[in-house]
């Protein structure tokens, strides 16, 4: 199946692009598909995303098709799902 | 010959002055605005002409305050600000802003939740004055709400937010506004709140601190029902700290994005 995945700011930066279509295995989850993000644009853009654990980072703000998505990751994704990436920044 | 008389319009006799109107529908106003400058001499009346009469130190009435926001806003745009409802979730430079001036554009009621109090170093940005250091934020902020707008009903919760309580704090809003300075909490709140109530929108703000150019500050549609304002970088920390003009023009791109969708509009 295919993902599209939308990088904002930083996330952006790290990635090198805004937008891209990630294949990936039918039945995979959201962790799946960050972990393969991940391994696309290197050490950089996996440490603004993921922990040492492979979690994401609690500043990072992760939607599916437009909606936030649990933490955690094990949210089943379908072809053709959007998922969008942006760390929030302090201040307020 | 019909004038405008706090913007509504009445009629009164040609010849009539401005005393004497004055003595009329307002006795004992020591204020008189006529055509939009203080009055302190006595004139005839023209039509046309617009009349304000204020007694100093009096508050106007709930009809009176209802109908100048009508004329100014529309009856249409005024009804409809008026019955909404808005939670602001952090009452800092950006919580505190919007809330002042959603009170000042008419907003029914506001959901305001801070867990903090006001510290002297929030005074380079936040809308609270030296006599309320030491204070919840929650009370301070109320008692100035009250002052621009007594009409607005407003409900405070002084806690920290949670996942937990987040929807039973907001969970009767129209719009939800994240206004936190951690950017582990907005995540956190745009999670708890877009979860529990997907078709409600959430606008947040992520990058607002220093000084650099506010033309870079704009409000972006992330998802679905979620809006983000801010340059999405400027981070607050050493050397790039948070100030109140910056700060401001985020907060004011979050209130006319909350006014937007209140009246409809998809696009903030």
């Amino acid at each position: 199946m295919q993902v599209t995945f939308s990088y904002f700011a930083q996330v952006r930066q790290a990635a090198g692009v805004e937008t891209e279509k990630l294949a990936l295995a039918d039945g995979g989850d959201l962790a799946a598909a960050l972990a393969e993000s991940g391994k696309r644009h290197g050490e950089a853009f996996r440490t603004l995303v993921l922990d040492e654990f492979g979690v994401v980072r609690p500043s990072m703000l992760v939607l599916v098709n437009g909606v936030p998505a649990q933490r955690g990751g094990q949210r089943p994704l379908a072809d053709g799902d959007e998922v969008t990436l942006l760390s929030a920044v302090a201040g307020g | 010959m019909k004038i405008l008389l706090a913007e509504r319009e009445i009629e009164v006799p040609p010849g009539t002055t401005l005393f004497a109107l004055r003595d009329r529908v307002k006795p004992g106003a020591d204020v008189l605005v006529h055509n939009g400058a203080p009055a302190a001499a006595d004139r005839a009346l023209a039509e046309g002409d617009s009349v304000v009469f204020i007694r100093r130190g009096e508050a106007p009435d709930r009809e009176e305050l209802g109908a100048l926001m009508a004329a100014r806003h529309t009856p249409g745009v005024h009804a409809r600000v008026k019955r909404a409802a808005v939670g602001i979730a952090g009452l800092g430079g950006l919580g505190s802003a919007v809330a002042v001036a959603l009170a000042r554009v008419g907003v029914g009621r506001l959901v305001l939740a801070d867990f903090d109090v006001v510290e002297p170093s929030n005074l380079n940005r936040q809308q609270f004055f030296t006599d309320q250091l030491g204070r919840l934020k929650t009370e301070a902020l109320a008692e100035n709400l009250a002052r621009v707008n007594p009409y607005v009903r407003v409900e405070t919760h002084a806690v920290r937010l949670t996942p937990e309580n987040v929807p039973q704090v907001f969970g009767d809003v129209d719009v939800l506004v994240e206004a936190f300075d951690r950017a582990e909490g907005k995540a956190m709140l745009l999670e708890s709140f877009g979860r529990a109530f997907p078709e409600k929108p959430v606008v947040m703000a992520s990058g607002l601190a220093g000084y650099a150019s506010g033309n870079s500050l704009r409000v972006r549609r992330l998802g679905r029902r979620i809006y983000v304002a801010g340059d999405l970088e400027a981070a607050a920390g050493p050397g790039q700290g948070l100030m109140a003009p910056r700060v401001g023009i985020a907060a004011h791109l979050q209130a006319n994005a909350v006014l937007r969708l209140l009246l409809g509009e998809e696009e903030a």
